[in-house]
């Protein structure tokens, strides 16, 4: 078993003014699986890039085998057998699934440039075979849910017969049935004889999966422990943060008042149906479901960015029609996306501007038309601070800001506008456990100032923490509501599951 | 607190200030010196306001240019409708006897409404806008030959001619309209709510949308703006020849796309400036001039234009790769 695969010894990487490593030590041993944890920063990102190439270290030493590797590039990386799956899928989703396991190691007709699809294909349906996966090769990802096409990005990844897989947050945008299978996959790669680097701010998983963990924290190595050494989920997070975190779901009792929103019967083609829900002011509605349930559908259809057939919304007794986001803004409504970087920030443009962009309206004007700086500055610089957005200056550019504080910035664009109603969907994915804790007492905040919440989450301890009433659905229904003692993780599961809670 | 943000906010000025249009001002002045030493004839007011005169049309054209192409478009019509514009406006006073103002007000009515024309079918039709600008580059050439029979109008009118042949004071009044138009370009496009929302289509388009930003009127508004600015230069450009030529033009727009690249504007979207364009603009015009006082071949002059935009892509290129490794 002690059969050492990969160490790194006193490793550093600096970038200008950065130590985003610092003297880090580490083993990996052939045939585990190793957790590797820390808040957003920490250093796990570099670290992976600096084992796959794409970044040459400052100082230290690798061993592969007990032989030092100099000059790691990407190319060398590959050949040792390193491969990695990161967050952000590297998909093209322009070609069929089997031209993207291949891509870059295509199979020819024997030393000609003629690719041969049908070995491809075939090698991909032994491979999904392997990995219980029902899509067919040809087809197009573009067509797969992101959930498939996470697994795609696995499927890849066993095709290069890897010896060191690096996950880096695999099961963040996938469901928990596929989850299940995941782990198996991990199990089953495990059994034989693959290493892997597994990263998740998902502790529960850990503790199902891993053997060993790492904890890293300012680019340092806090400390390696076997998994039967840690005794709960508060020792990793205490260790991750560096100070006690005793309450990370500061849930504010707030009195909930009349109700402001009704959904009647909403439905669209054989997408969702008879969705009827109702929101009263200051309460925090949490929706749980699988990925797959049309819950992120259903809200952006209340939010005029799609259509629907047949239903009604009635916003505080009147029924409106909600045809695009302006309207839905001008009805007090906001909505917070659940993918931060495709559809939330705008990277071009600054801290400053990415708050106001939907209400510069709001904003003094110069003879009516120009836009008033001071006044622009004035009204994000009070939002920053209180929502405390660590930012250098409010004209750095967003994307230069960790995911935290991007979104505590864009939970900023919404504030502005002093909305009625609020959409948070998957308000946490991705962010570290200090940002966390930050973005919930600042949800009990809003609530508390009469402000409603629609909390679209797949986390269900966030769920069960944070919301007055949770409505689970399931396949484009409603399964159940749950409020109260009824709150439980069991429950939710159930109604997800296509279960009956009594 | 307040101190650091003060620091930071300095240093990011000049990093932006070099990083977007900072290699076109630092070539800029490079070529302004090198020509300064090579011909004595450069430095000259009457020679610089020639070349300022000659820059003017481009840098009408450029300003749309540049909204369009910070929203991930392009507009590959822009010389076609040079001289649509030229030989409508020519038409209209030669042939229907229209006083000039009415002319000029139709003539640009011209120019917005194929502006809007081009903004519909990339917004509302959503067909690539180098398909819609390349399909509508031979039709508005065509239209200008049929409109002219392919004979060149000639406009006698004293008062026409004004346009793009007067001064005011020592200045040519192109120049002074361009300066005007680049003026105003830069205030919408910074300061006002039109300006951040061409900034957030061409940066994200879906969060734009999601943020109550209405893409299909922005779209259209941006060009049929730039319809109405290059009808402008149409206008310009007949006063200055006289001549209403269904020949003019030819080969504008790849001037101003060529202005817009050297002033920083990226083709990737969200990001640019008027003040960049018109860097770009002034090398442009400081670049043909300058070849020309060398008494460098036409033919020369042509690779050597090319070359230059090259190379501008390459070094700004070479930065970028350098901040990417450095972050």
């Amino acid at each position: 078993m002690d059969n050492e695969i990969l160490r790194l010894e006193g490793l550093s990487k600096h970038f200008p003014g950065v130590k985003a490593l610092d003297n880090i030590s580490f083993d990996l041993i052939e045939g585990e699986i190793h957790a590797l944890i820390g808040e957003n920063g920490a250093g796990k990102s570099t670290l992976i890039k600096v084992l796959t190439g794409a970044y040459q270290k400052t100082d230290g030493k690798i061993f592969y085998r007990g032989t030092e590797v100099k000059n790691l590039s990407p190319t060398k990386s590959k050949n040792l057998g390193i491969s990695a799956i990161y967050q952000e899928l590297t998909l093209f989703p322009e070609l069929t699934v089997s031209q993207n396991i291949f891509m870059g190691n295509e199979r020819v007709y024997n030393k000609s440039n003629l690719v041969n699809d049908k070995e491809m294909t075939d090698e991909v349906r032994k491979i999904f075979k392997k990995i219980k996966l029902n899509i067919s090769p040809d087809t197009l990802i573009k067509n797969l849910s992101i959930a498939q096409q996470q697994m795609i990005e696995i499927a890849r990844a066993i095709s290069l017969d890897a010896d060191i897989l690096i996950m880096d947050e695999p099961t963040s945008s996938i469901s928990n049935k596929e989850t299940e299978i995941l782990f198996e996959i991990i199990e089953d790669l495990k059994n034989q004889g693959v290493t892997i680097i597994y990263i998740s701010h998902r502790l529960e998983e850990i503790f199902e999966i891993a053997n060993r963990v790492t904890v890293l924290r300012n680019g340092k190595n806090i400390k390696t422990l076997e998994i039967n050494e840690i005794k709960d989920k508060d020792q990793l997070v205490n260790l991750m943060v560096g100070k006690e975190v005793t309450d990370l779901f500061p849930k504010k009792e707030v009195e909930i008042g009349e109700t402001i929103l009704e959904v009647k019967n909403l439905s669209y083609q054989d997408k969702f149906k008879n969705i009827s829900f109702n929101l009263k002011k200051g309460e925090i509605l949490g929706v749980g479901g699988l990925v797959g349930s049309q819950r992120t559908e259903v809200m952006e259809t209340l939010f005029g960015l799609r259509k629907f057939d047949d239903g009604e919304i009635i916003l505080k007794g009147n029924s409106v029609k909600i045809s695009n986001a302006q309207n839905a803004i001008d009805f007090g409504l906001g909505l917070i996306s659940e993918d931060r970087k495709a559809t939330g920030i705008i990277k071009t443009m600054s801290v400053k501007e990415n708050i106001t962009l939907p209400g510069l309206d709001l904003i003094d004007r110069k003879f009516n038309v120009l836009i008033d700086n001071k006044a622009e500055e004035i009204a994000t610089k009070s939002l920053v601070e209180r929502l405390q957005v660590k930012t250098p200056s409010l004209k750095q550019k967003i994307d230069k800001l960790s995911g935290g504080n991007q979104q505590k910035a864009i939970i900023a664009r919404w504030i502005l506008l002093a909305p009625e109603i609020l959409i948070m969907d998957e308000p946490t994915r991705g962010i570290d456990v200090g940002a966390k804790s930050e973005i919930y007492e600042l949800m009990g905040e809003l609530a508390k100032k009469g402000i409603s919440i629609i909390m679209i989450s797949s986390e269900n301890p966030e769920l069960l923490a944070m919301s007055d009433r949770i409505m689970v659905m399931r396949e484009g229904e409603i399964s159940g509501f749950l409020e109260g003692e009824k709150q439980t993780e069991e429950n939710i599961l159930k109604l997800a599951f296509g279960g009956v809670v009594n | 607190m307040n101190q650091l943000e003060n620091k930071i906010s300095f240093q990011d000025r000049i990093k932006s200030f070099f990083g977007e249009k900072g290699s076109a001002a630092l070539g800029l002045i490079i070529l302004f010196v090198f020509m300064t030493f090579m011909s004595d004839r450069f430095l000259t007011f009457s020679n610089l306001l020639n070349v300022a005169r000659q820059a003017s049309i481009n840098g009408i054209i450029a300003v749309g240019m540049t909204y369009i192409i910070i929203t991930k478009g392009i507009d590959l019509s822009a010389g076609a409708l040079v001289a649509l514009t030229g030989t409508v406006a020519a038409g209209l006073i030669v042939n229907m006897g229209l006083p000039i103002i009415v002319a000029i007000i139709l003539t640009l009515v011209v120019g917005s409404l194929v502006g809007a024309f081009t903004g519909v079918m990339v917004s509302k039709q959503n067909i690539p806008p180098f398909i819609v600008t390349l399909a509508l580059m031979t039709i508005l050439r065509g239209l200008s030959f049929v409109y002219t029979s392919g004979r060149p109008i000639y406009v006698s009118n004293e008062l026409f001619r004004v346009i793009g042949r007067g001064y005011i004071g020592p200045i040519p009044i192109p120049v002074i309209i361009a300066i005007f138009i680049g003026v105003i370009g830069h205030i919408v496009l910074k300061k006002t709510k039109f300006g951040r929302h061409i900034y957030s289509v061409g940066g994200n388009e879906e969060a734009a949308r999601l943020c109550g930003v209405n893409i299909d009127k922005t779209l259209i508004y941006v060009y049929t703006s730039a319809g109405f600015l290059t009808a402008i230069s149409g206008i310009i450009l007949a006063s200055r020849l006289s001549t209403g030529s269904p020949n003019a033009g030819d080969g504008a727009e790849l001037d101003a796309i060529a202005a817009v690249i050297l002033g920083g504007t990226s083709f990737a979207g969200g990001i640019g400036s008027v003040s960049g364009t018109f860097i770009g603009v002034a090398i442009i015009g400081i670049l043909g001039n300058g070849l020309n006082l060398l008494n460098v071949s036409s033919y020369n002059q042509m690779m050597v234009k090319g070359l230059v935009i090259l190379l501008a892509v390459l070094v700004n290129n070479i930065k970028l790769k350098k901040k990417n490794i450095s972050r």
